[in-house]
């Protein structure tokens, strides 16, 4: 018999504060298969992925029972030992890499373990080449973009030589293209090394099209797991618990499919045979969106006027280039691009954290820069990636209420906003936790609360979606929703989820290397695909379906599943 | 802050090895301890200086170093200037009253001792980037193995190093943050801002310093770090000619430098004393 390259046996881990991880999971994982391990956040997956190489329980502590195993020994309790035979990456690029330079970063391991000089240049060499960084041994990896950094976090567990690699959410913080890089290196892996691949993934598309197997948690416990095809098969349950759902799948099941396609690809075909077989039908030619989509008539709130930016590093780096915009009253715009793009630099000059080397910012007419900070701050509100980089009051409620002390709101109309800015963000039954006792998605929900509570003009969201879950992606674009719609708030959101995009925003404007490359209703600029390409940015998978189907009369500009199925019926 | 970090270039310093730049480092410590004179010490720091040149490391960098210990610096000389040593020697020393605040003389050559005192430090000061920033850390850490400090300490050392910039970066970001909650810390007065103005950054900070530690073990333990087998490094440190010849001129310089002080004794006193006696004088 064939001995599992993962066997967990009826495990369970509780963490020294009483939290419960794992509740009696068992699961065995052959060699060379790909699995992704799925789930809202908290359901158990980081804590299932450091089991592996016994960083649980052993440097991470708690209390576990049964047992885990590698290649039929039991996890070591020293974990030098499982090094060797399991590779980590972990979700955040910047906290796992070591050295100053990516051939120093490979050697890490290896010199640890003792392993001589010449050997250990050697697989440097065949690591490089396996997650095609040929010829960047000498680079920084501060000079490496988000996919560059996590090839090279997996080359350095490959000089390692593992039979085993475990990824926490690496692409959590990349753009597509870094998350096509991880995801195709770690596919190559698997196939011409037959290593075997445990991936904790929120992005079901790339898990579609890349995964034997997926495994799906909640709670601790294993709800679902199973061939790729059969998991996504069971919609239901997995929209209870918050798993996205493939489109394509989605669009299939509504419209009642024998067949259960989880790619592009494999929807397109089977799109294609309905269609030809007429037995779905396009019962309409246009969205009737596209035209009024970003139809907004107030007033200009924010403008960019030849808007140039650039950074003293050595050599300077020209991060915006003649950039000009008019942002309007009430306007929910989506700001998309690859990585280093300009996004953020963008918005930084919108709340004058950066000032102009050309160029002019203007908040109703006046110059950005002539704002003092506490006049600023009630007018343009921008809310951060990192929830953890403002939070620092003993409770939910004394963090609101300190932005509307800082801008001088009398201490009687206080409670009154901060109670208003927590039910606005679902949060007012929390309002005496200790914020960092909240949730990471309940900590982001609190920054957006206390930005909101000073009620400005404009609301900015950088990247809100990172480190987020389905559901939490959702909940924080529904409260921008809510208070563009009931306070007429300007929202600016940029992200790189185009589904996010495709559903809230109705003028997107995507950016790459510092210029505004497309601005228009979304519907419009996601028909732009070459241009698009340019900037990493692809239509949802929705959208590329319709566009890749037009020729039977779908329309191009189809943003959402809804739409798809309300358009193309049987 | 990142005027100690290793920035990659091709010079002269570059290529040295860090154990001839560690000698330097040692021996600039010497003379701090040993030499105990202003004049020698500005030569010491121009001749530093030409290190910093060859290495190309932007004497803006120095601007920054010596910015950043202003207030200590200030400190020393207004505190040695209204309060100089009150030895014997030091009472006999005493000449040039500069000015007074009510009854409390500021004395010219408290305020000397004091530059003294800051120049001193810059000795040190000046001879650290000269290491980290043209070091990289891998040879650094393989340096430290060859004076057989075991690898764990001279990892923290390096992880420090590596930390530094990071909190510099992450105070940054924090400081924007609470801008943007209208919190403008340099706007609030000086009492406001030493009683509560820190709060809101500094509990941020060591939150993250902290999620951060908590991951760099989790990435530290997963590559094998602390494995109980003799590490090996695949960087080579062993000394070249150029390594050799500048290890020279480092000790003929210290050897001069001691020398020089131990056979005539303070130069800059004696320099002092005559420059006073000539403006009685006039």
């Amino acid at each position: 018999m064939v001995q599992p390259s993962i066997k967990i046996d009826n495990v369970s881990f509780t963490y020294p504060d009483g939290t419960v991880a794992l509740a009696g999971v068992s699961l065995e994982v052959e060699k060379g298969q790909f699995v992704a391990i799925m789930g809202p956040n908290g359901a158990g997956k980081s804590t299932l992925c450091l089991l592996l190489n016994g960083i649980i329980p052993n440097v991470v502590t708690g209390t576990i029972s049964g047992t885990v195993s590698i290649a039929g020994s039991v996890v070591s309790q020293q974990v030098w030992k499982n090094a060797q035979r399991v590779g980590m990456v972990l979700q955040d690029p910047e906290a796992q890499l070591l050295s100053p330079d990516v051939r120093m970063e490979c050697a890490f391991g290896p010199e640890n373990l003792g392993v001589e000089p010449p050997e250990i240049e050697r697989r440097i060499a065949w690591a490089l080449n396996a997650v095609g960084m040929d010829g960047l041994s000498d680079r920084s990896p501060k000079d490496l973009s988000g996919g560059q950094k996590q090839r090279l976090a997996l080359a350095a567990c490959l000089t390692m030589l593992p039979e085993v690699l475990v990824l926490d959410e690496p692409t959590s913080q990349l753009d597509p293209v870094g998350t096509d890089e991880v995801f195709a290196v770690v596919n190559d892996l698997r196939r011409n090394h037959n290593i075997t691949v445990v991936m904790a993934e929120h992005k079901s598309e790339e898990v579609a099209q890349f995964a034997d197997q997926v495994v799906v948690l909640d709670k601790g416990r294993i709800v679902a797991k199973g061939p790729t095809h059969d998991v996504f098969g069971r919609i239901p349950l997995l929209r209870k618990i918050g798993v996205k759902v493939p489109p394509v799948t989605e669009a299939a099941s509504e419209l009642r499919f024998d067949t259960n396609p989880i790619t592009l690809s494999e929807g397109k075909e089977s799109f294609v045979k309905l269609l030809k077989a007429h037995v779905l039908q396009v019962h309409e030619q246009t969205t009737n969106r596209i035209e009024n989509s970003n139809d907004c008539d107030g007033e200009i709130v924010l403008e960019a006027r030849a808007l140039t930016h650039e950074y003293a590093s050595q050599p300077p780096f020209t991060a915006l280039k003649d950039v000009n915009l008019a942002i309007r009253r009430g306007e929910f715009v989506a700001v998309v691009g690859q990585n280093g793009a300009g996004k953020t630099t963008l918005v930084k000059h919108f709340v004058g954290q950066l000032k102009a080397t050309n160029g002019q910012v203007l908040f109703e007419g006046r110059d950005v820069g002539a704002f003092k900070v506490v006049d600023l701050a009630p007018r343009i509100g921008l809310v951060l990636q990192n929830p953890d980089h403002q939070l620092f009051a003993m409770s939910a409620g004394e963090e609101v209420a300190f932005g509307l002390r800082n801008i001088g709101t009398p201490e009687g109309e206080i409670d009154a906003k901060v109670n208003e800015a927590l039910r606005l963000v679902g949060l007012q039954e929390k309002k005496s936790h200790f914020p960092f006792r909240l949730s990471f998605g309940d900590r982001r929900k609190l920054t957006v609360a206390a930005v909101v509570a000073m009620r400005p003009t404009v609301l900015i969201l950088d990247e809100p979606t990172t480190g987020q879950d389905f559901l939490g992606r959702v909940d924080i674009a529904e409260i921008a929703k809510r208070l563009n719609h009931e306070f007429n708030t300007t929202i600016i959101m940029i992200t790189h989820d185009m589904d996010l995009v495709a559903k809230y925003a109705r003028r997107t404007i995507a950016m790459g290397k510092g210029r505004v490359l497309l601005d228009g209703p979304t519907a419009v600029v996601f028909g732009e695909s070459v241009i698009l390409g340019e900037t990493n940015v692809r239509p949802p998978q929705i959208t590329r379906l319709g566009q890749e189907i037009s020729s039977y009369g779908v329309p191009r500009g189809i943003l959402t599943v809804d739409e798809f199925c309300r358009i193309v019926r049987r | 802050m990142a005027a100690i970090e290793f920035v990659k270039k091709d010079t002269p310093i570059h290529r040295l090895q860090p154990l001839t730049k560690l000698i330097l480092l040692i021996a600039s410590l010497v003379v701090m301890v040993a030499v105990d004179d202003l004049f020698l010490y500005v030569a010491w720091i121009l001749m530093l200086l030409v290190w910093w040149k060859v290495g190309k490391i932007e004497l803006g960098r120095f601007a920054g170093l010596a910015r950043l210990l202003t207030g200590t610096f200030l400190f020393l000389v207004v505190i040695q200037g209204f309060m100089p040593p009150s030895s014997p020697e030091w009472k006999a020393r005493l000449h040039t009253v500069l000015f007074s605040v009510g009854p409390y003389p500021f004395w010219l050559e408290g305020g000397l001792f004091g530059l003294t005192l800051v120049i001193r430090v810059l000795c040190v000061v000046a001879a650290i980037p000269i290491f980290t920033m043209t070091s990289p850390l891998a040879k650094i850490a393989a340096t430290f193995a060859r004076l057989r400090i075991p690898f764990t300490y001279s990892y923290v050392f390096l992880s420090a190093l590596r930390f530094v910039p990071f909190v510099s970066w992450t105070w940054e970001m924090i400081r924007d943050a609470q801008k943007l909650r209208g919190f403008d810390m340099s706007r609030l007065p000086l009492l406001d801002r030493l009683r509560r103005g820190y709060v809101p950054l500094i509990i941020p900070l060591f939150i993250s310093l902290f999620r951060t530690s908590d991951s760099l073990e989790i990435a530290l333990s997963s590559r094998a770090f602390g494995a109980p087998v003799k590490r090996t490094y695949v960087e080579s440190v062993g000394l070249g000619a150029n390594d050799v010849l500048a290890i020279g001129v480092i000790l003929v310089m210290l050897i001069g430098f001691i020398w020089l002080r131990f056979t005539y004794g303070s130069i800059f006193w004696p320099f002092v004393a005559s420059a006073e006696h000539g403006l009685w004088r006039f």
